[in-house]
């Protein structure tokens, strides 16, 4: 049966649905083409206001990823009873309902990743990139390619936030991953480094006009890359159609 | 199913049914996580506050052995309302205090700050209770991240003006964090007040009997 449909080309008679995209490309467009941060840049609150260092950042990277995880799966779950038009009231109260309840199971069971962690999983409630992948991709598509879509972009916005952190934290105080042992234990301890001296950074790379700066160094830096790659596939192709 | 996607009305009305039943599943899963999490939250806070009176006390109260905390409920404008405010004793004489209260100058209420301080209202330690201010600028006060609350140790009310140097006063803050640094400056000095003018033995005692 999936002989004769792969080989004989039939144009379907109702509407043609778009090719899915491979489960690879599901993950892999929310760490760069559809990166949350660099290219639609959602969330932009928590990012500037968090990201003055890199612990901060990595903290609610974390946080983010697993909260957009499990809502992305949990809208999948019920997408079939999550009408058209109700849809938006249902996804507030889901996600703010789940945010409340590991909040809460966070801050009995596991006390110290709270004090570290708890500030941030209660600003997630308010992250419209929760709200934008579960309208774009998790009110719409099976379970699997749910969460494969929010562990990419979950990464993918973690990465963006903990750039912009060690970026504005080098610049601004000298330091990277400084005060890293109460998120990660010891480990962090002896990531984290000093290479000058704290008077002589930029405090202004804290400040919030730091980031909204770093940020749109990032951006430009990702829009440079993509157009130098586009600018030598299309020399190549035009090298190659001059000798033929 | 054609009737749903036909009747308009009965569609509205299905629509808001299935949005409420999914509502009050919310509400009630958010409840019982709630009740659920209540007593280990109740018990870490508990173990969290005895802990961290043990070294509240100024050196010269604490450091006798034998030592008593007795829990009473504090409303006063400098302190907040109902805070619960430690009476330490020690081979039944009163050797100091450990007061929670609360600053309305802070980014994102509340800030509550814990105290303690010998029965002559000399401070001793100066800590941060519970915290909302934003991470990352407003919680450099905090004793991680900074040694600005060490500077209160030793400090009675008289003696000092209470407001940060950056408008005069005889307390450092953090560059970043001036609110935050001034909302604990002001609310210690409201709180050292309300503690002169506050009769201790005329509270009531904490619920749940501390």
């Amino acid at each position: 049966m999936s002989e004769t449909e792969g080989t004989t080309e039939v144009p379907e008679m109702g509407n043609p649905a778009p090719a899915k995209p491979s489960f690879a490309h599901t993950f892999l467009r929310g760490l760069w083409s559809e990166n949350p941060g660099l290219c639609q840049l959602l969330g932009l609150c928590p990012l500037l206001a968090v990201t003055n260092s890199a612990v901060n950042a990595l903290g609610l990277g974390l946080a983010t990823l697993a909260v957009l995880t499990m809502s992305s799966l949990l809208i999948s779950v019920l997408h079939r009873l999550i009408w058209r038009e109700i849809r938006i009231p249902i996804y507030v109260a889901l996600i703010a309902s789940l945010v409340t309840c590991v909040s809460f199971m966070v801050e009995a069971y596991y006390p110290r990743l709270h004090e570290s962690l708890g500030i941030y999983l209660s600003l997630i409630v308010t992250n419209c990139i929760i709200m934008g992948r579960a309208e774009a991709c998790a009110g719409k598509s099976d379970p699997l390619r749910a969460t494969l879509d929010a562990l990419g972009c979950g990464i993918g916005f973690g990465l963006v936030l903990l750039a912009t952190g060690a970026i504005r934290e080098l610049l601004g105080t000298g330091t990277v991953f400084a005060g890293g042992e109460e998120l990660l234990g010891d480990l962090a301890a002896q990531v984290s480094t000093t290479l000058f001296a704290p008077d002589q950074g930029i405090t202004a790379a804290i400040l919030p006009p730091g980031g909204f700066i770093v940020l749109a160094l990032l951006v430009a830096l990702k829009n440079a890359l993509d157009l130098h790659r586009r600018h030598r596939r299309e020399n190549r192709l035009r090298i190659r159609s001059r000798r033929v | 199913m054609s009737a749903l996607t036909h009747n308009r009305p009965l569609r509205a009305i299905t629509a808001g049914i299935l949005l409420c039943a999914i509502g009050c599943l919310c509400v009630w899963s958010v409840l019982y996580a709630r009740h659920a999490t209540a007593p280990a939250i109740e018990q870490r806070h508990m173990a969290r506050l005895d802990s961290m009176a043990a070294t509240l006390l100024p050196v010269s109260a604490s450091g006798q052995g034998d030592l008593r905390l007795n829990c009473r409920l504090a409303s006063a404008p400098g302190i907040g309302r109902n805070m619960p405010l430690y009476i330490a004793t020690s081979g039944g004489k009163e050797i100091g205090y450990i007061v929670v209260y609360s600053s309305p100058r802070g980014y994102s209420n509340p800030l509550l700050l814990i105290a303690g301080m010998d029965t002559s209202l000399r401070l001793g330690k100066v800590d941060i209770h519970l915290s909302r201010e934003t991470p990352g600028i407003g919680d450099k006060v905090d004793r991680r991240h900074s040694d600005f609350l060490d500077q209160f140790t030793g400090r009675a009310l008289d003696g000092q003006f209470w407001e940060v140097r950056k408008s005069g006063g005889d307390f450092d803050y953090i560059s970043g964090a001036t609110v935050t640094s001034r909302a604990i400056v002001t609310a210690t000095a409201d709180m050292l007040k309300a503690m002169q003018n506050l009769d201790t033995r005329g509270l009531a005692p904490c619920k749940g009997g501390k």
